[in-house]
């Protein structure tokens, strides 16, 4: 059974790139709704594995439209049966697509990701000296001393992801059009998802050598353009 | 091009699974399950399993992909 694999939409309801190639070496093309048009490509099964590759396709299709349109991508391994139901499950969302087309024309988006910001977090000094004492309290003290000690940390940690983030945004967020961070508190990881202009790719570039170069301590990684993946808005019917 | 700045080997690759199987339009909001040998459960828009681990899992199944993919990014 052929069903439809959709990569995106884009802000018009064609484009010229009949040589793209999607999943399995099918072409890409065009599946008009409106003013917009979901990109498509079939797909001889059900389902498609995550892999580096296909995920890497979905992005390659999405990176070689958005030289030329506006483009939102659809998270990985959306499958339709066909354009008619395609078309049905876009029509409501029309207006809400259109406003994101409009909004995010011309922007891409970069990753952000800092991976070494508990170096400050831990008092290992503290520990050993609070651990050696804990051993002559009673199991339920040292219980809750633990708890609190735990506590003490994660909130120092925040802090300090909160004072790491601020100091970034002061090197980013003036060559950028918005910006989403967030703190993965188990891996001591804070991340970001930057909007930035094409106009401004290479600003931002260069804003973020200067921010590892006034931070040399944090562990400051970049990777992009991608898709602004992180910056659509429209939800489907049934989530409004 | 990509960009890459103070990257480790598998950076970009995480960064992208990040954003393509947990972000991005999402047509239908209940039970998207098109992922083959992975168990994504969506239910409304909340993934329960995260692309970390899947990205981990991914990692040992599919180890010399990546080495691919990091020739053709460079």
């Amino acid at each position: 059974m052929t069903m439809l694999y959709v990569y995106g939409i884009v802000d018009s309801p064609r484009f010229d790139r009949t040589s793209l190639k999607g999943h399995d070496g099918a072409d890409v093309f065009a599946v008009p709704c409106g003013d917009c048009a979901a990109v498509a490509s079939d797909l001889s099964r059900r389902t498609i594995a995550p892999s580096p590759r296909s995920v890497w396709l979905h992005e390659h299709v999405l990176d070689t439209l958005m030289r030329r349109h506006a483009v939102l991508p659809l998270r990985f391994a959306t499958i339709v049966p066909d354009a008619g139901m395609l078309r049905n499950r876009l029509r409501p969302m029309h207006r809400a697509l259109a406003g994101d087309l409009r909004r995010l024309r011309g922007k891409i988006e970069f990753a952000l990701r800092v991976t070494n910001i508990h170096a400050g977090w831990l008092h290992a000094g503290d520990a050993e000296r609070d651990g050696a004492a804990a051993q002559v309290l009673p199991p339920g003290t040292r219980y809750l001393r633990a708890k609190a000690e735990r506590w003490r940390e994660r909130t120092a940690g925040e802090d300090a992801a909160r004072r790491i983030e601020r100091e970034l945004r002061r090197h980013l967020d003036p060559v950028a059009e918005n910006a989403v961070w967030a703190l993965a508190t188990r891996s001591a990881t804070l991340t970001a998802s930057y909007l930035v202009e094409r106009k401004e790719v290479s600003a931002f570039v260069a804003a973020v050598v200067d921010a590892r170069a006034c931070h040399p301590a944090l562990d400051v990684s970049c990777t992009g353009p991608w898709a602004p993946y992180s910056f659509v808005t429209v939800r489907p019917p049934e989530a409004w | 091009m990509k960009v890459r700045i103070g990257h480790e080997r598998n950076t970009a690759i995480a960064d992208l699974l990040d954003r393509a199987l947990n972000k991005g339009v999402v047509l239908w909001g209940e039970a998207t399950i098109s992922l083959a040998g992975v168990d994504l459960v969506y239910v409304g828009l909340k993934v329960l399993v995260s692309s970390v681990e899947t990205a981990q899992r991914m990692r040992s199944v599919h180890a010399s992909d990546v080495a691919l993919l990091g020739r053709r990014g460079a």
